[in-house]
């Protein structure tokens, strides 16, 4: 229910300019014929690529009232990844539309605005394609390194600069009508200066607290534990929860990058569980103590304490323990039945297994080690034998992306509803 | 959302490169065809921007009409201007120069919305400074010329004047390649 609050005001947000749109001018002169169809396609398609891609810069800026709209940040990154999508397709159409009126002159001057330089403000807006197309690509095409394709996803505020001034110079409604100058531009700035303090001020300034790097346990050859201690206010999380972490000084650069809080809460030290699976978090094992840690957060809505239904089965496959570790230190009473199944390769590769067996003593959680190499990978029916009633059951998912879009497909075959079924999706971009 | 990326990009570089090449190879036929337009003009003397008409809207036959019908003389007034104020009918005066720019709308860059309400009236200001004190481009007022039919109040015959609309009615500004040659 909250995500759809989060939808509908994005499609308000979309909606006001076009209505405005429609009544600057009689619509028979918008229609009359084919080519001012077309041009008004593309106006349209300009105003709502210029509003999405506005609003797309406000979603990438961390901030929590918009975190309660869409009901958790993994959700507002993968709307913002289909949001920036759909802006980016809109832009692309806005000149294809457009053309039409020049060709209908002639093919010269239709091919003339295609070419840079002719006119300025048209030239804006070549740039700022030209650089989300880019841009685009290294997101969509090229898998690149986090914190390399982080860094260049920053110059979309460089694209959103040009669009802008494009939007500003070019003769059109945005130009002759003011309620609609003033709408566009308003939006265009909350969402320049929110995009632009969060890509290159946000590390001048530091509202977030400070912990100080305590401990690195080494749980096997490719995952680390940390443990962070608060150099004076501790973190207010509850188990399931995830922070960017960013470490202000030392080799690994000062980046943030999200992962999940392992420790129970409340907590005084915050633990994290680490794969290294990339760059950075290979970096991770070699940090000497004593190193202060930035945390901003808490972020996320994946916990046991949202789910009403206290009958749930956890799935974690991998490092996609982490959140459960944390809800499983934080079971506090015994009005909790869960079965939690731990998937991994090999046995080995299932690390604090033995913190995991402790607390199923305490007979609040069973756990479930399902070993892939052993027994093949671990499919809803297996579920639905192991754990009976599945239907009156909440089920938590946490893992790769092939795991659980393959087990939530199969669970809903079972008849299991989907709204009986979350996900942390570990991926954010 | 990749597929339609993936779709979007490729229909995009295929049409900029499409109106590329039409426009490259376009713009090469017409120069010639110009140039050699320009010699025939130079070579059998024929009169060029009579009655004050340019060249590329004017014709023999035109001229000839004109001749024929002396007699009948009109005026381009401003009633007469105002009388052709819509979408299907629009003169402009911009300049003290009349317009026949029906055919120009729905090309109008800037959408034929901004054209439409100033059909019939006096467009000087807003010509000049597209109602949002920016001008236009050169290449924009060398276009204009292209639908011009007359100046204000100017005495000419309802032939001619007929024979003018109909010139700017059916006339492509496809020239605008020409012009720039003529310079």
């Amino acid at each position: 229910m909250r995500k759809k609050v989060g939808i509908l005001a994005i499609l308000i947000l979309v909606l006001v300019p076009l209505g405005r749109w429609f009544f600057i001018e009689p619509l028979n002169y918008r229609f009359f014929n084919f080519i001012a169809i077309m041009t008004s396609i593309g106006q349209i398609l300009g105003i709502v690529g210029l509003t999405l891609f506005s609003i797309n810069l406000i979603l990438s800026f961390r901030i929590k009232i918009v975190e309660r709209f869409f009901y958790g940040l993994n959700n507002i990154y993968s709307f913002h990844h289909k949001i920036g999508a759909l802006a980016f397709v809109s832009l692309l159409f806005h000149p294809l539309f457009l053309v039409f009126s020049y060709l209908s002159v002639s093919l010269k001057s239709a091919a003339d605005f295609f070419i840079p330089f002719n006119n300025i403000p048209v030239t804006y807006g070549s740039l700022a394609l030209t650089i989300m197309t880019v841009l685009i690509v290294l997101t969509f095409y090229i898998k690149l390194k986090y914190h390399t394709w982080k860094f260049s996803h920053k110059f979309m505020v460089l694209a959103f600069i040009f669009a802008l001034l494009h939007s500003i110079y070019i003769p059109s409604d945005i130009s002759r009508d003011g309620l609609l100058r003033i709408y566009l531009l308003t939006l265009g700035l909350i969402g320049f200066g929110l995009s632009f303090y969060q890509a290159f001020l946000s590390k001048l300034f530091n509202f977030n607290l400070i912990y100080n790097l305590k401990k690195i346990n080494i749980l096997n050859q490719q995952v680390v534990e940390l443990e962070l201690e608060p150099r004076n206010r501790r973190l207010k999380f509850y188990p399931g929860q995830f922070i960017f972490i960013r470490f202000l000084s030392g080799s690994i650069g000062t980046e943030a990058h999200p992962f999940s809080i392992s420790s129970g809460s409340p907590t005084d030290d915050l633990k994290i569980v680490v794969k290294s699976l990339g760059d950075f978090t290979a970096k991770l094992k070699d940090l000497q103590p004593g190193l202060p840690v930035s945390i901003e957060g808490p972020y996320g809505k994946f916990s046991h304490l949202n789910i009403l239904n206290k009958n749930q089965i956890w799935i974690a496959g991998g490092v996609g323990i982490t959140p459960f570790i944390s809800m499983a230190r934080s079971l506090a009473d015994n009005s909790y039945h869960i079965d939690l199944y731990y998937c991994t390769n090999k046995p080995e590769e299932a690390v604090l297994m033995a913190e995991l067996k402790e607390i199923e003593t305490n007979g609040k959680i069973r756990i479930i080690p399902w070993h892939s190499s052993e027994k093949g990978y671990l499919s809803a029916k297996i579920i639905s034998e192991l754990s009976p009633d599945l239907k009156n059951k909440d089920i938590l998912l946490c893992g790769p992306a092939p795991l659980m879009f393959g087990l939530t497909e199969q669970l809903l075959k079972l008849n299991i509803k989907r709204k009986n079924i979350h996900f942390e999706n570990f991926q954010l971009v | 959302m990749k597929k339609l990326i993936t779709i979007s990009l490729f229909i995009f570089w295929a049409v900029v490169v499409a109106v590329l090449t039409a426009g490259l190879v376009f713009y090469q036929n017409n120069k010639n065809t110009n140039n050699q337009l320009a010699r025939g003009n130079f070579l059998t003397g024929a009169p060029i921007g009579i009655n004050g008409l340019p060249a590329n809207s004017s014709n023999a036959s035109g001229s000839q009409a004109a001749l024929n019908n002396q007699n009948q003389t009109s005026s381009l007034s401003l009633a007469e201007i105002a009388k052709h104020n819509n979408s299907n009918d629009c003169w402009l005066l911009i300049n003290n120069k009349v317009y026949n720019v029906t055919s120009f709308l729905s090309a109008h860059p800037g959408g034929a919305g901004t054209i439409i309400p100033h059909c019939g009236q006096e467009a000087t200001q807003a010509f000049n400074t597209k109602d949002i004190g920016r001008p236009h481009s050169g290449s924009a007022a060398s276009m204009l010329a292209s639908y011009y039919i007359g100046d204000l109040n100017q005495q000419t015959s309802q032939q001619q004047i007929r024979q003018n609309v109909q010139n700017t009615n059916t006339v492509t500004p496809a020239t605008r390649g020409g012009e720039e040659e003529d310079n």
